[in-house]
C-alpha cells in the first residue's frame, strides 16, 4: 500500500482535513482512494472463493492481484470474476509469488492449516473461510499460529460483522428476552452436496465434504456458524452435545449422513436444538433465541424481535417496520435503519443491501487498512469451530461429548 | 448413454428454469445440474433488480451519484447491453427512469436511455449520468443465467443438455440428445409458426400478447400487440437482447434473426 486513507488525513491541512472528514471524499478523491488499495491474493477459487472475488471486485478499497487453484476450470472462472489477476496452481505458489498484502483462504476446510499458518508466518494477514479446520489439532495449530507477534487472522463467521445482528445482539444484551428459555437452529437445503468433474480423480478431490476422513459434515461445515452466532450473542458456550445423523434421501453410497439433528446443553439448563438436512429446503436457515420476554429470530440479511404480550416497552418498537409470520408480528431489527433510508439504500422488509460475505470482507479490509483488530479472530473461532467438530464425533458415535 | 433424461428445475427470476440433462452417470449428472442451479439462482440475486443486495440494485442505488466499482462479468454483460442497445438503434434499453417526469416529456426525454450509462473496461466502473435513471436487466438476465449455466456443465464434462428459463429462453449444449434417432439438435417449436433444431446454440423468443412486459424504448410505453420474435445465437443473453429489440420493431409481425 503506498498511501493510506489515515496518512492522508494526517498529512492534509486543517480546511482539506475537514473536507476530507465529509462523506463527500469518495467522490473528491478517487485518486488517493486508487492509491490505498489492499493487494489481495484469493486461494481457491471454488464457489466461496468466487463467491468473495465477487464482492473484493465492488470494494474500491481492495484489489484482487493474485488468485490460485488447483483445478484449471476453476482458475479459469476465477480469472473471470478478477481479469487482471496472476494466476497460480497453488497456494503455496501465489504466497512464495509475494506482492500482496492480504490473503483469502477458501480451499476445503481440510486444506486450511499449512496455507493459513505459511501466510500467518510470512507476515500476511489472513481471511479465512470457517470452519478454521477439520480436527482440533489442525485448529489448535491455527489459533497458536494466530497468536504470534504481528500476526492477524480473521475467520469467516459472519456475526460478528453483520450489522443486523449486531443490531439485534443490542437488543439481546439489552434483556429485550430476559431470561433465556431455548435456543434453535435450522439450516435446509435440498441438494446432494456432491461435485461433478470430468475426471475422476478430480471428482474424488472436489468432494472432500463427503469423505469422513476430510471432514464432519453438515455438524463442522455448517452447525459451527449458527453455534458460533449463539456464543457470541449468549456469551456462554455449549457445554455439551447429541447427536443423531441419517441419510433421508441421497442414497447414493455416501457414508455421511444428509440429515442431522444435535442438541446442545448450554449453561442454566438451555436446549439448544439444531436441524441440518440436505433432503428438504423449505424453511431454509435460521436461528432462534427465545427468552421469557420474547424470541429473536436471525436469518442471514434480516432479523425480527417477537415479545411476548406481557413485556414492557422500550420505547423504539413504536417507530420499527412490523412483518407478520402467522399468528406472530415481529419488530424489524435493522441497524443504522433511519441513515439508510436517508441515503435511501433501505427498502422496506428488504434486509441488508449487501450480502453477510461482503460485510465480513469490507470488514477485513478495513481493518488491514487500519492496522485494527480482527472482526472474528481465532480466539473467538476456535470454540465453535471444536463444537462442530466435536457434534460430528457425537453424530457419528451416538454418545454424548463433553465440550470442555 | 441412457436414454431416459434426468430433469431438473428451479424458480428464479420471476419463472421457471428447467435443465433436461443426458449422460452415462446419474449420480454425477444431478451433481453437475444442482451446481448449474446454483449458479442461475446466483444470476438471480446478481442481477435481480428488486434485491437490495444484487449488483443491479447497488448500481441503481450509487452509480448515479459517483462511479461504482462493478465486477468484471457485469462489465461484460453490460458491454453486450451497449452493443446490442447501439445496433439495434435503441431499440434494446435496459434502462428507465426511477419516477415519471414531473413535466412534459420533452424536457424529460433526456434522462432515460442506455446512452446516459458510462462504462469504463479500463477502471471496472459504471457511472449514471444521473441519479434518476435504472438499470432492469430482466432483458438478458435469464439468457446469461443460461450461459452460466452451460459453463458450469461443461467444465463438469456434460455434454448433452437443453436449458430453458420460462421456455421463452433456451441454450443447448454440443452434443443432440440420444432420441429420436438421428436428430441433430433439440427440436423446438416456435408457438405453432415454425420450429428449429438447436444445437450448441440459444434460442430467445419475446412476446408481448398477453403480460406487456416489453417496453418501448421511444414511447415509453408496452408493447401489447400479437407479434413474436425469435432470434438465434450462440449465446443467450445476445439471443435474449435481440429478441426484445426485434419485438419493439417489429411488435405486429413474426421476425425471425440468426446471429452466427
Amino acid at each position: 500500500m503506498s498511501l493510506l486513507r489515515r496518512d492522508f488525513l494526517r498529512q492534509a491541512s486543517g480546511g482539506l482535513a475537514a473536507l476530507a472528514l465529509s462523506p463527500e471524499l469518495d467522490a473528491l478523491f478517487p485518486v488517493f482512494r486508487r492509491a490505498e488499495k489492499v493487494r489481495i491474493g484469493v486461494i481457491g477459487t471454488g464457489k466461496q472463493g468466487n463467491r468473495a472475488l465477487e464482492e473484493l471486485a465492488t470494494m474500491e478499497a481492495a484489489q484482487v492481484v493474485a488468485i490460485a487453484d488447483v483445478d484449471p476450470g476453476r482458475r479459469k472462472r476465477g480469472l473471470r470474476r478478477a481479469p487482471s489477476a496472476t494466476l497460480h496452481e497453488s497456494g503455496v505458489a501465489l504466497l512464495a509469488a509475494g506482492g500482496l498484502d492480504a490473503v483469502v483462504i477458501a480451499t476445503p476446510t481440510h486444506l486450511h492449516k499449512d496455507l493459513c499458518v505459511q501466510a500467518l508466518a510470512m507476515g500476511l494477514p489472513v481471511y479465512l473461510e470457517a470452519p478454521l479446520a477439520h480436527d482440533p489439532a489442525a485448529a489448535q495449530a491455527i489459533a497458536e499460529a494466530s497468536a504470534w507477534p504481528n500476526a492477524f487472522l480473521t475467520c469467516g463467521y459472519y456475526a460478528d460483522t453483520n450489522p443486523v445482528y449486531k443490531r439485534a445482539k443490542d437488543v439481546f444484551r439489552s434483556g429485550a428476552l430476559r431470561d433465556l428459555v431455548s435456543l434453535r437452529g435450522h439450516w435446509r437445503r435440498k441438494t446432494s452436496w456432491r461435485e461433478a468433474a470430468p475426471t475422476a480423480e478430480r471428482e474424488k478431490a472436489l468432494n472432500w465434504k463427503l469423505d469422513p476422513q476430510l471432514c464432519g459434515g453438515l455438524p463442522s461445515e455448517i452447525a459451527s456458524h449458527q453455534i458460533h452466532t449463539l456464543r457470541w450473542f449468549t456469551g456462554f458456550e455449549p457445554e455439551l452435545v447429541r447427536g443423531w445423523g441419517s441419510t433421508q434421501l441421497w442414497q447414493d453410497g455416501r457414508t455421511t449422513p444428509d440429515t442431522v439433528q444435535l442438541h446442545f446443553g448450554w449453561p442454566k439448563n438451555v436446549l439448544m436444538q439444531q436441524e441440518l438436512t440436505l433432503a428438504s429446503s423449505i424453511g431454509g436457515t435460521g436461528i432462534e433465541l427465545s427468552g421469557t420476554h420474547g424470541t429473536i429470530r436471525l436469518a442471514g440479511r434480516h432479523a425480527w424481535l417477537f415479545k411476548e404480550s406481557d413485556s414492557a416497552t422500550q420505547g423504539w418498537e413504536v417507530y420499527a417496520h412490523r412483518a407478520r409470520f402467522h399468528q406472530d408480528e415481529g419488530y424489524v431489527l435493522l441497524a443504522d435503519a433511519t441513515k439508510l433510508a436517508a441515503q435511501g439504500k433501505l427498502q422496506e422488509g428488504a434486509g441488508l443491501p449487501f450480502t453477510e460475505l461482503y460485510y465480513a470482507l469490507q470488514a477485513f479490509v478495513a481493518a488491514v487498512q487500519e492496522k485494527g483488530p480482527p472482526a472474528c479472530p481465532a480466539s473467538s473461532a476456535l470454540p465453535a469451530t471444536l463444537a462442530g467438530i466435536h457434534a460430528s464425533t457425537a453424530t457419528a458415535s451416538g454418545l454424548e461429548v463433553l465440550l470442555s | 448413454m441412457s436414454a431416459a433424461p434426468l430433469i431438473l428445475g428451479l424458480d428464479a427470476m420471476r419463472t421457471r428454469f428447467e435443465l433436461v440433462l443426458h449422460g452415462e452417470n446419474p449420480v454425477r449428472l444431478r451433481a453437475a445440474g444442482e451446481a448449474a442451479l446454483a449458479e442461475i439462482r446466483d444470476c438471480d440475486r446478481r442481477l435481480s433488480r428488486f434485491r437490495p443486495d444484487s449488483w443491479i440494485a447497488r448500481l441503481n442505488r450509487e452509480a448515479g451519484l459517483h462511479p461504482c466499482p462493478v465486477p468484471a462479468e457485469l462489465m461484460e454483460l453490460l458491454q453486450l447491453c451497449a452493443q446490442v442497445h447501439e445496433n439495434s438503434e435503441g431499440a434494446f434499453d435496459p434502462t428507465f427512469r426511477a419516477a415519471p417526469p414531473s413535466t412534459g416529456s420533452d424536457s424529460e426525454s433526456s434522462t432515460a436511455g442506455f446512452s446516459q450509462v458510462h462504462l469504463d473496461p479500463d477502471q471496472q466502473t459504471v457511472t449514471y449520468a444521473h441519479p434518476g435513471l435504472n438499470l432492469d436487466l430482466g432483458g438478458v438476465a435469464k439468457g446469461w443465467a443460461l450461459d452460466r449455466a452451460c459453463e458450469v456443465l461443461l467444465e463438469a464434462g456434460v455434454e448433452c443438455a437443453l436449458i430453458h428459463g420460462g421456455t421463452s429462453s433456451s441454450r443447448a449444449l454440443p452434443n443432440p440428445p440420444p432420441q429420436p434417432a438421428g436428430a441433430r439438435g433439440w427440436r423446438i417449436a416456435l408457438e405453432d409458426r415454425a420450429s428449429i433444431e438447436l444445437q450448441d446454440r440459444a434460442l430467445a423468443l419475446s412476446s408481448n400478447a398477453e403480460r406487456g412486459h416489453v417496453v418501448d424504448p421511444g414511447s415509453g410505453h408496452a408493447v401489447v400487440a400479437g407479434g413474436l420474435a425469435a432470434v438465434c445465437a450462440a449465446n443467450a443473453a445476445l439471443a435474449d437482447a435481440w429478441s426484445t429489440a426485434l419485438l419493439v420493431q417489429h411488435p405486429d409481425t413474426f421476425s425471425w434473426k440468426s446471429i452466427p
